[in-house]
């Protein structure tokens, strides 16, 4: 199993690392989808580059505190994480919840050839970190999460449950603690 | 007092079962995560598009002197009221001496 650092805000190394998901993006743009927008269009490498571009089009003012990320053995960048505080109800009571507003794994974790700088469990270990962050603090906070359909299968593997069909999915408490004991035991 | 067990090979030994096997098979294979609403396939193709044609520092550069412009108009706003609020302190005092 791979290994990764989490981190908590953003800095200098985050932005370094946004900055070369970009030149490696173009990179794989010209390399495996011939350098247009049509050839790479309904890949997760493609939703990748979206859900990352529209990230980067306000990083100047996204608040420091609401950035997570993973890093790899190769000091790279892995994935990134935007959350916030909320509440939802569960069962008519309003609960304190971690709403995960973004997650978007490196270009190289999600295209879909074997590139050198893949390091594949990016996605799970920042899922991993945010738990694990919560519960250092001393909470047992409900994950919430939209998970487009081609990405729901990934997100129930590791416990979330859909609430209501619009792609809206939560992780329980207990469903963390099965988590974080599937992955020592992985 | 309590006596712990000498720990064997065969107690550290964990057996996963058919399903957690299939399940971290899949996780494998899936872990490309993206969570968070997309926007519309028309939207995707430009925002993707602009990807493509944009110079990314460039880009990154204009959108943080913009930011940085809106937070110095922010201080030097905060920075009048403060100013205000001491000239009104000053003149109170002074009225009461």
């Amino acid at each position: 199993m791979n290994e990764f650092s989490y981190i908590v805000g953003a800095g200098r190394e985050v932005e370094e690392g946004l900055a070369f998901w970009n030149e490696k993006a173009r990179e794989y743009v010209d390399t495996y989808y011939e350098g247009n927008e049509e050839s790479a269009r309904g890949t997760r490498f493609y939703r990748g580059v979206i859900k990352t571009r529209t990230i980067t089009n306000s990083l100047p003012e996204i608040e420091e505190e609401k950035i997570r990320g993973v890093f790899d053995d190769q000091n790279l960048l892995a994935s990134l994480a935007l959350i916030q505080d909320t509440s939802i109800f569960v069962e008519e009571e309003l609960v304190d919840c971690i709403e995960i507003e973004s997650i978007v794994n490196s270009p190289w974790n999600l295209i879909k050839y074997p590139v050198p700088e893949k390091r594949k469990g990016a996605g799970t270990a920042i899922v991993e970190g945010i738990i694990k962050e919560n519960r250092g603090k001393g909470l047992n906070r409900i994950l919430k999460l939209f998970a487009v359909p081609e990405e729901k299968i990934f997100y129930s593997d590791l416990g979330f449950i859909e609430t209501n069909g619009s792609g809206e999915m939560i992780l329980s408490d207990e469903g963390a603690s099965m988590l974080l004991n599937d992955l020592d035991q992985k | 007092m309590s006596q712990e067990l000498p720990e064997t090979k065969e107690s550290k030994a964990y057996q996963p079962t058919p399903e957690q096997l299939a399940r971290w098979k899949r996780l494998d294979e899936n872990d490309g995560a993206i969570a968070g609403k997309l926007p519309s396939e028309e939207e995707q193709a430009r925002i993707f598009k602009e990807f493509l044609e944009t110079d990314y520092l460039t880009d990154q550069l204009e959108r943080v002197r913009a930011h940085k412009e809106k937070l110095l108009k922010k201080l030097q706003s905060a920075e009048e009221y403060e100013q205000l609020l001491l000239e009104k302190i000053e003149e109170r005092e002074a009225k009461k001496g």
